[in-house]
């Protein structure tokens, strides 16, 4: 009983101490919370035929289809600057991880949202 | 004087030569719509040996949800994606190595064959 409860003030030490390495898997992608985030996404996004016109022109991705995991690693990829585009580098940058995670979860809903994290839990 | 082709059309001698400019374009349409053919063959052949390894045979089947799909993307983007890779503009350890082992040709024809397989992508509104 007595080290149970030991144990248990330790881990709640640990989470305090590092959030960080509890909360790596923690975010939980809501589509449901992205409803009010997509504004920003679906004028470009969400217009078929919608091109980029700076730095250069060319057709802006489908990204609905994509797994949940790609699409919040791309977010994160532009917050980190490891992808280039400007707009996509703004708006990511303004973007918390649980909005990364929502977004991800809107647009990779469908068939892949519950294959997704099977998939990645091997 | 006429002269009767096969078709059974009469046509004088100064229509024939009207028609000139067009047959040639369109043979030269032809002919540039069989050379795009052989590169996509080409591509197959490449994204078969290389690409499937992640992406999936069809494109549209990733061995890990963090690879994208590719089948049925829009073909410039794609392109985009390879030469963005192929510069370092995008930086990703993976794609880095296997787009410098790219020509801008073969980006181009890759591009071209993701972008004609048939895939779930869609554009969300």
């Amino acid at each position: 009983m007595k080290s149970s409860a030991f144990a248990a003030t330790v881990f709640v030490a640990a989470s305090l101490a590092c959030p960080s390495l509890f909360a790596a898997d923690a975010v939980q992608g809501s589509a449901e919370a992205a409803r009010n985030k997509v504004s920003m996404c679906i004028g470009c996004h969400g217009i078929p035929g919608y091109k980029a016109s700076f730095p250069s022109v060319y057709s802006v991705p489908m990204i609905s289809g994509q797994s949940p995991k790609y699409l919040e690693n791309a977010l994160m990829a532009y917050k980190k600057g490891e992808r280039s585009h400007p707009t996509m580098r703004g708006i990511a940058a303004g973007l918390s991880d649980q909005d990364m995670a929502d977004l991800a979860a809107y647009y990779g809903g469908g068939q892949q949202s519950a294959a997704a994290p099977a998939a990645a839990a091997k | 004087m006429k002269v009767t082709g096969v078709v059974m059309m009469n046509f004088s001698l100064k229509q024939y030569r009207r028609m000139i400019p067009f047959t040639v374009a369109f043979a030269a349409m032809a002919g540039s719509a069989l050379t795009q053919a052989a590169d996509l063959n080409g591509a197959k052949q490449k994204a078969e040996q290389v690409c499937a390894a992640c992406h999936g045979k069809d494109g549209n089947s990733p061995v890990d949800p963090s690879y994208p799909r590719l089948a049925g993307q829009h073909q410039d983007y794609l392109r985009q994606a390879l030469l963005d890779y192929h510069s370092d503009s995008r930086k990703n350890a993976i794609m880095g190595a296997q787009a410098k082992a790219l020509t801008k040709k073969e980006i181009g024809d890759l591009a071209a064959y993701y972008a004609s397989l048939p895939g779930q992508l869609v554009v969300r509104k």
